[in-house]
């Protein structure tokens, strides 16, 4: 039996992982994806020379220093079945989906990921990946589609390649549990007068995160080149009661300006006009802003845009308010990045029913059991920002050590 | 066998982790980059770049931290200000300032560290090589 | 120095993707320019291979470089040291790092990085890590708000001796909580687990112990002055807050009481305070006319649903801009300002006005002797991400609130809390690890002109009473930027010395000359 079980891999799990490690408990960490580390590691470094604080890197750095802890397991692609009380802690029943990457037998040479033909098929642990070794995409990968590719397995030196890894179950132990099962983006396609899906060049900031993830720099999908005329459009999906959620989701602007200063300062040619409803940074206005200096490049107003269209030549037409003088105005882009919200998962709901906890209208767990040991951490709770769910997560493994030591 | 000596000074902290992460991403150094491991670039002293270049390099990059989030406060910052003042004193004796880079990368942007080392790589190989290269041990 | 570098290359042709017969090319390659021997040794994986390498002989080498083809810390794969060599004069060479992972040959590379790092290796000094056990069993805290009290107290209630040292008297009892009351903290000197705080209480100067320093922000009430030329009541939002209270003619929220000016100071706004605040007022109905005048209403989150529900309930919401800042309009309680919705110009009835607290940074002076981070004119700086929540560069040295970055005030709680748990597990390991490879003056050489103790962002740097600087090597953290700065040159780190490095570069050139 583990001290305790992590459910998400996220800022919030990791942060209470290495805080729980370094009191010398047992940690097990439950994640759905193929790698602990959850959004971050989807997300580039907004900084070009100086920090801009986006804290990507906080909770990647942590995962990486804990990548071979003792008293550390983590189980990836893991899918909860049911649960009990069991002996004074949780039991979970897991199902856990193939890999097809032997962990152990992993040496981290790279040759696999330099071998695999196909984009996205044979998937490399990103810095701070929780286990730190390869996974195949078995959607994309060739093996599995069609050709009866092997590659990766022919260049492996160790033979961790398994292929015919099958499904397993398990069942797993912990005496306390910390939910952390955090936020899913926000699809915009609800959002319907933005045209995302069918308009051309229009993308969510993690549409753009997975451009610069492959290709080092921001491409235009439809023809690789780079975008001269931007849009950034903040509060896609978030406050507002059609095709989105009615909160706030907190980390956007924050996110979506450190975005837009990483894009002005790796496309110094091209034109950014960064629109948003409030400016909803901790800091104050005047130190959020200070990058932008006398860059003419850069514009930063409040607004709301009405709708995006299909311009001339492959453009994108956005109609938006302009707040100063209540009048409406056009721009023409070459790409328009929306920067979606985000809302707790909906399997959130479902381990939370099963934990006997209370979920409101939105999905967001909002009570936890200390009496019997389950915890909650991180976004599942309410909108945060990375440093946010990190922090808390490392707060509520105080409330676990109380659990674990402090007598009744 | 390369044509070309970059020697890249690179910190133990952020800018190894970047390159670990894209070793096992599969991305491979250029043969041309010498890594030589320092614990700060803030360690760095523009002698040291200096005597890369004297000794056959074509090229000197340093690879820290970023600035305000150097894991020693402020040696990225101090390497960034070095390394500009060799620049100006390559200018100085009629020498491309090119020759001389700062990089800042963190610990997740090991791809995009890559890639600016290539075209740093790629800028180099388009200068007329040194002409003393090798007369100096 | 009379040292042999003994070089060790692992014949993992899986993993180095190598013939044997390139690995032997590599091996006499190396041979041809090394002092010391140049040995193959049967792959790093198993069992076996590792008990053979402790028995290996080196030839008469007092150091070996071994160079493996899988990254040791990746796969916790680390080889077992030959017997005859002291563990700290051997440097394992990831050689996948600089490898070419589509290529069979990779000859020069290899040749390049075990060459560069024998070359390093061959003066270099063999240096332990020290653990150094903390001296002392107290965790303090410095700070007089109710937060600080609250971690005080939840120290001491997981079991660690715990001061708080505080301007005010205190009259609270605790199990493990000793109030140092009526105390300013003036400077703190030492290691982790060993710090020294000197302080004056009650007038005297006097000096405790610690093994942790917890500093917690402190807010101030600031000045809350009315404005000229008018009747209007300020009140701070705090105290409203705490009490609302009304039955006036109209009420006023404003954002930041310097918003009159034409420049604003920074406030971190107690936002989920002045919505909670602002509803109630519409509610309970203490003013005929409720206004919050604010340049962003930072209802972030799920206070984005309390503003719905305060607009609702009555509560006008109007956002100024930079251009248009909000006005008094003299001799009556109106504030004027425009709407930039609407393009129109209102005049809100003000017969109170609730402003938030403005908070006041730590005092240069305590910020500089407190080992506060602190850019070159000493302004308290936010710790980079590298850091981790609340550490200052200092090990041991926590802070917390408002004297780290800009938060939300309900941010604050999971920030302390954070940090109290981490104090904990700082307490349990109960030793700070004083790094091998030190910074160390020539005394000799030292002009004393106190550049490396402004630079060492450690404060590991200290001048001593005879004028020379002198490294305290249980602070020293190895960063080596004192080095660099030094202008006499009287500085070197051990282990990354100017003749290591110039031999490196050297070796480096010499595979592809």
């Amino acid at each position: 039996m583990s001290d305790v079980i992590i459910i998400g891999g996220g800022p919030a799990g990791i942060g209470a992982a290495e805080t729980l490690l370094s009191l010398g408990k047992t940690v097990m960490v439950l994640e759905s994806a193929a790698f602990a580390g959850g959004v971050p590691l989807d997300l580039s470094c907004k900084g070009d020379v100086e920090c801009t604080r986006c804290h990507v890197c906080m909770p990647r750095d942590s995962g990486s220093r804990m990548a071979n802890a003792s008293g550390l397991e983590v189980v990836p692609m893991a899918a909860i079945e049911g649960s009990s009380s069991k002996d004074g802690g949780t039991e979970f029943k897991l199902k856990i989906s193939p890999r097809y990457v032997n962990i152990g037998k992993c040496t981290g040479c790279g040759k696999c990921a330099a071998a695999c033909p196909v984009i996205g098929a044979l998937v490399a642990p990103p810095h701070g990946a929780v286990p730190n070794a390869p996974y195949i995409n078995s959607e994309i990968c060739q093996h599995f589609t069609s050709k009866k590719c092997t590659e990766c397995a022919k260049v492996c030196p160790t033979g961790a390649f398994d292929y015919d890894e099958k499904l397993k179950t398990a069942a797993v132990q912990g005496k306390a549990v910390i939910v952390a099962t955090g936020m899913d983006p926000i699809d915009p396609t609800g959002v319907q007068h933005y045209g995302y899906g069918y308009l051309p060049n229009v993308l969510t900031s993690l549409d753009a995160e997975r451009i610069i993830a492959e290709h080092g720099e921001i491409r235009r999908p439809t023809d690789g080149q780079k975008p001269k005329k931007i849009m950034i459009i903040q509060c896609v999906g978030s406050r507002t009661t059609k095709g989105g959620v009615e909160y706030c989701s907190k980390f956007c602007c924050k996110y979506g300006l450190r975005f837009a200063r990483a894009l002005v300062e790796r496309v110094p040619d091209a034109q950014v006009d960064f629109l948003y409803m409030d400016l909803r940074t901790f800091e104050p206005r005047t130190e959020a802003l200070a990058w932008i200096g006398d860059r003419k490049n850069f514009t930063v107003s409040q607004g709301v845009a009405s709708v995006i269209q299909k311009g001339a030549n492959n453009t994108l037409l956005v109609r938006r308010t302009t707040a100063s003088d209540a009048t409406i105005e056009e721009g023409t882009y070459d790409m328009v990045i929306l920067s979606v919200g985000g809302q707790p998962r909906p399997e959130t709901k479902v381990l939370a029913e099963r934990l006997g906890l209370k979920t409101d209208s939105f999905g967001f767990v909002v009570s936890q059991d200390s009496w019997r040991g389950v915890f909650v951490a991180g976004s599942c709770k309410a909108p945060m920002d990375i440093e946010e769910s990190f922090t808390d997560g490392k707060a509520t493994a105080l409330s676990v050590l109380s659990h674990l030591e402090v007598k009744r | 066998m390369s044509k070309i000596n970059i020697v890249a000074f690179v910190c133990e902290n952020h800018a190894l982790s970047a390159l670990k992460a894209a070793s096992i991403a599969g991305d491979s150094l250029p043969e041309s980059v010498k890594i030589v491991k320092i614990p700060c670039t803030g360690r760095l002293e523009t002698t040291q770049m200096l005597d890369s270049i004297a000794t056959g390099a074509d090229g000197v990059v340093v690879i820290g931290c970023l600035e305000d989030n150097c894991f020693h406060d402020v040696g990225s910052m101090l390497a960034r200000g070095r390394v500009d003042r060799i620049k100006d004193l390559l200018k100085d004796i009629k020498m491309e300032p090119e020759r001389v880079e700062m990089i800042n990368a963190a610990s997740v942007s090991g791809a995009m560290l890559m890639l600016k080392i290539r075209q740093f790589e790629g800028k180099l190989a388009a200068l007329p090589s040194l002409p003393f290269k090798g007369a100096i041990k | 120095m009379n040292s042999k570098v003994c070089i060790m290359l692992s014949d993992c042709g899986a993993c180095s993707g190598i013939g044997k017969a390139d690995t032997e090319r590599i091996i006499s390659m190396l041979s041809q320019e090394s002092a010391g021997s140049v040995i193959m040794i049967k792959s790093l994986c198993g069992e076996d291979a590792r008990k053979n390498l402790q028995d290996i002989p080196v030839g008469g080498c007092d150091r070996a470089v071994i160079g493996q083809w899988c990254p040791a810390e990746r796969t916790g794969k680390a080889p077992k040291m030959p017997k005859s060599i002291d563990p700290a004069l051997v440097d394992i060479v990831d050689l996948s790092l600089t490898s070419d992972k589509a290529s069979k040959r990779n000859i020069e590379r290899t040749v390049g990085a075990l060459s560069q790092a024998a070359a390093r290796l061959s003066l270099a000094e063999p240096l332990k890590e020290r653990k150094i056990a903390f001296a002392s069993k107290a965790v303090a805290v410095i700070g007089s708000s109710e937060r600080a009290v609250a971690a005080a107290r939840l120290l001491a209630f997981h079991g660690l001796t715990t001061k708080i040292i505080m301007p005010q008297t205190h009259s609270m009892k605790a199990k493990h909580l000793e109030v140092i009351d009526e105390s300013n903290a003036q400077c703190l000197s030492g290691i982790p687990g060993n710090f020294k705080i000197s302080l004056t209480r009650k007038g005297v100067e006097t000096e405790t112990d610690a093994a942790a320093v917890l500093l917690v922000g402190e807010r101030c009430f600031a000045d809350v002055n009315p404005p000229k030329d008018s009747k209007i009541k300020v009140i701070p939002l705090e105290q409203f807050a705490e009490h609302p209270s009304g039955a006036v003619g109209g009420m006023v929220f404003i954002d930041d009481l310097n918003a009159f000016n034409s420049k604003a100071a920074p406030v971190v706004p107690a936002w989920h305070t002045l919505l909670e605040a602002t509803k109630t007022a519409a509610k309970d109905k203490l003013a005929d006319n409720i206004a919050v005048v604010a340049r962003d209403v930072k209802a972030a989150g799920l206070l984005e649903l309390v503003w719905k529900e305060a607009a609702e309930a009555g509560v006008k919401f109007i956002r100024y801009d930079d251009k248009t800042r909000p006005k008094i309009e003299k001799g009556e309680n109106l504030i004027s300002v425009k709407d930039l919705v609407l393009g129109e110009t209102l005049y809100l009835q003000a017969d109170v006005l609730v402003a938030p607290i403005t908070t006041r940074p730590w005092e240069p002076v305590f910020i500089e002797k407190l080992f506060i981070p602190s850019d070159w004119d000493f302004k308290a700086r936010s710790r980079g991400p590298q850091r981790g929540i609340s550490q200052s560069s200092c090990d041991g040295v926590f802070l917390v609130g408002y004297s780290n970055f800009a938060k939300l005030t309900d941010e604050i709680e999971p920030e302390l809390s954070s940090t109290i748990v981490q104090i904990i597990a700082m307490m349990r390991q109960g030793y700070h690890i004083g790094k091998a490879a030190v910074a160390e003056i020539t005394e000799a050489k030292c002009s004393a002109c106190f550049t490396c103790v402004r630079t060492c962002p450690y404060r590991a740097a200290e001048m001593n009473d005879s004028w020379k600087a002198v490294i305290i090597a249980d602070k020293c953290q190895g960063c080596g930027n004192c080095v660099a700065v030094c202008p006499s040159k009287a500085i070197e780190l051990k282990n990354c010395t100017r003749p290591q490095i110039a031999k490196e570069i050297a070796a480096s050139m010499e595979v592809v000359m």
